[in-house]
């Protein structure tokens, strides 16, 4: 019994330590890629949740290319998320061996419906078709309110008759204006697609992005934000409030306030002030909003990274919302749209002939046609002795002169 | 007394016992013949279908690394003689060592213990005695040629000897040293046909390589199998 257990135990050790031997063998015997390149049509990241279209990937080992993913995504595999629901993803990319130099090619993007996928090799791989509206938050400002005990106190103990009926008044006047739901942002474009080369030492890439523009919509209006350049430089940050958003929204309260102060305060208005209690209800929700007077959105455009002098990584569009986004009530978004990677390359190993051609015209080795091998007799210097005798000769000779020099020596002694 | 022989009775003549014993010995003789016969048959059969129990004999040589030969010993012409390594000329002359008691080998040949090409060693004949190889034409068929390296000693059994004038040797020096052909054979030259100026001659010596000796006896060829 005991015998057993140690023999099993001693072939779970070997069987453990041949595993760990050849994981840990495994990437070193892995031959490096000639060339290689890599596309990932959307990257999301949604209320801490995250999903992508799959990462499309091509290596070379100078003999032939393997791919792994897919290179036809499909934007419903991304599964239940509110980012974007209709358009053309795209996510190739390619590789060729030319004069034993490895050259690789990819891109990735999103589009409207309607656009037209091309070749990897062409540069970028859409065609625009229709535009295409991305949703990139709602914030809901339901939570919005006025209440009769922010208003100064003096207002509060002039307005004490009529103060229910005027924040009920207020109230529904906020409704009316926020009826549509909140603000919603969202991102409108024809075709955002980032593009990459790459060859032995180098690495290139970039960005085209056509009719791209950020926009919010408030009560079912829509109010444009900024227009996105279409060949934006490496790595261009575009950063933006909701500022404007927040006027409009003042601005349509300052008229339903209006109607509903003048309405509430009819009995009242020889000894109240109305334009003071318009300015305080104003200010009351512009101090709720104050969040989307802050940088909400963080875009870079053509984000490009070098994780090498021959590598590339580039970016068409990479959003964050803010903190400040998430403090005035949107959900935590991060998308990366159209990410491409190229590189490094290398050259082709320059294999040994396996069976290199036969030289047509060898030059025959030179062969003695001669060999004058006889004399008649030795002469001076031929004495005879050879190589051996010579050096035996030597010898003798030196051990004769240390024979010599001790005589001589004892000589001296005696 | 009657002298007459006697023509009836039981007795013989001296000439009829000789016959008789003739006769006994004669069949005494095939009997043994017979059973010879029988015997030797039955032990020829028995040899071949009763397999023996020995195990077959080793080979009694090995191979040897190549190595740059140091000495040439040819034990049934008495020749010992240090081996000096010698290069063609551009003129395509192969000199042997200017010591006539020195022999050389072409540095461009292969060296002993070599699978393939042939190791060609040099060596000079004196008219007056006392060349390295004066006694090379004497040299048998079957001669054991031994030549010592520093991976130990490779022996050779002589094949075929073979005189070429000067012309001849010209016209098939490819076939004598070319090194693209052979197997490793040792091609033993020097002089001969002394025409009282000169040698008009090469004698030249094509022996086989057998490997290393397992034992170290150079008298006779061991068996190369």
């Amino acid at each position: 019994m005991g015998n057993t257990t140690r023999r099993l135990a001693r072939g779970g050790a070997l069987l453990t330590t041949a595993a760990v031997l050849a994981v840990s063998a495994g990437p070193a015997m892995a031959a490096e890629p000639v060339a290689q390149a890599s596309a990932t049509g959307l990257r999301l990241t949604l209320g801490g949740t995250p999903t992508d279209s799959g990462t499309y990937t091509v290596t070379n080992d100078g003999k032939r290319e393997t791919a792994t993913g897919s290179n036809e995504p499909a934007i419903s595999a991304l599964g239940g998320q509110s980012f974007i629901q209709a358009g053309t993803l795209s996510q190739d990319a390619g590789t060729v061996i030319r004069d034993r130099r490895g050259f690789s090619a990819a891109c990735a993007g999103l589009a409207g419906d309607g656009a037209t996928l091309v070749e990897v090799a062409e540069g970028g791989c859409i065609v625009p078709g229709e535009n295409l509206a991305l949703n990139a938050g709602s914030a809901d400002l339901t939570g919005i309110q006025i209440l009769g005990d922010q208003f100064p106190q003096e207002l509060q103990d002039a307005l004490q008759p009529v103060l229910d009926p005027l924040l009920g008044g207020l109230t529904t006047a906020l409704q009316t204006v926020l009826d549509g739901g909140g603000i919603e942002l969202g991102l409108d474009l024809g075709a955002v697609q980032s593009f990459c080369t790459a060859e032995p030492g180098s690495a290139d890439g970039g960005t085209d992005i056509t009719d791209a523009s950020l926009f919010a919509t408030l009560g079912g209006t829509r109010i444009d934000l900024i227009e996105l350049p279409t060949n934006p430089p490496p790595n261009t940050k575009v950063v933006t409030d909701l500022g404007v958003v927040v006027q409009s929204l003042l601005d349509a309260l300052r008229v339903e306030f209006e109607t509903a102060i003048d309405g509430a305060l009819g009995p009242l208005t020889a000894v109240i002030d109305g334009a003071e209690v318009l300015a305080e209800a104003l200010e009351q929700v512009g101090e709720q909003l104050a969040p989307l007077e802050e940088n909400v959105l963080d875009i870079t455009l053509n984000k490009q990274e070098f994780p090498s002098d021959d590598s590339i990584e580039v970016t068409a569009l990479d959003l964050n919302l803010l903190p400040a986004a998430e403090t005035a009530g949107f959900q935590v978004l991060s998308a990366q749209i159209g990410e491409s990677a190229c590189g490094p390359n290398t050259r082709v190993a320059a294999d040994p002939d396996p069976d290199p051609d036969p030289d047509p015209n060898p030059q025959p080795q030179p062969v003695p046609t001669a060999v004058p091998a006889g004399v008649e007799s030795a002469g001076p210097g031929d004495d005879g002795l050879g190589a051996g005798g010579n050096l035996a000769l030597l010898a003798l000779v030196a051990l004769s002169a240390g024979a010599g020099v001790a005589s001589y020596r004892r000589s001296l002694r005696a | 007394m009657n002298d007459q022989p006697a023509t009836g009775g039981s007795t013989r003549s001296p000439g009829g016992r000789l016959d008789s014993f003739l006769g006994r010995l004669s069949g005494a003789l095939a009997a043994v013949s017979t059973a010879l016969l029988l015997l030797s048959g039955g032990l020829v059969v028995g040899g071949l279908v009763i397999p023996s129990e020995e195990p077959p004999p080793r080979s009694a040589y090995r191979s040897l690394d190549p190595a740059d030969p140091v000495l040439l010993l040819v034990p049934s012409l008495e020749i010992e003689a240090p081996v000096v390594p010698i290069a063609l000329s551009e003129d395509l002359v192969l000199d042997p060592p200017r010591d006539v008691v020195d022999v050389g080998w072409w540095d461009a040949s292969a060296q002993p213990g070599s699978a393939t090409g042939s190791t060609v060693i040099a060596g000079h004949t004196v008219k007056t005695g006392g060349g390295a190889l004066d006694p090379l034409r004497d040299v048998r068929r079957g001669a054991v040629v031994d030549v010592r390296t520093a991976e130990g000693t490779m022996r050779y059994l002589v094949q075929r000897k073979k005189v070429y004038d000067k012309d001849e040797l010209a016209v098939n020096a490819v076939d004598v040293f070319g090194q693209e052909a052979g197997d490793g054979r040792l091609v033993l030259v020097s002089c001969t046909d002394w025409d009282g100026t000169g040698y008009a001659s090469n004698v030249v010596v094509f022996a086989v390589a057998l490997g290393e000796p397992r034992t170290q006896d150079t008298t006779e060829a061991a068996p190369a199998g």
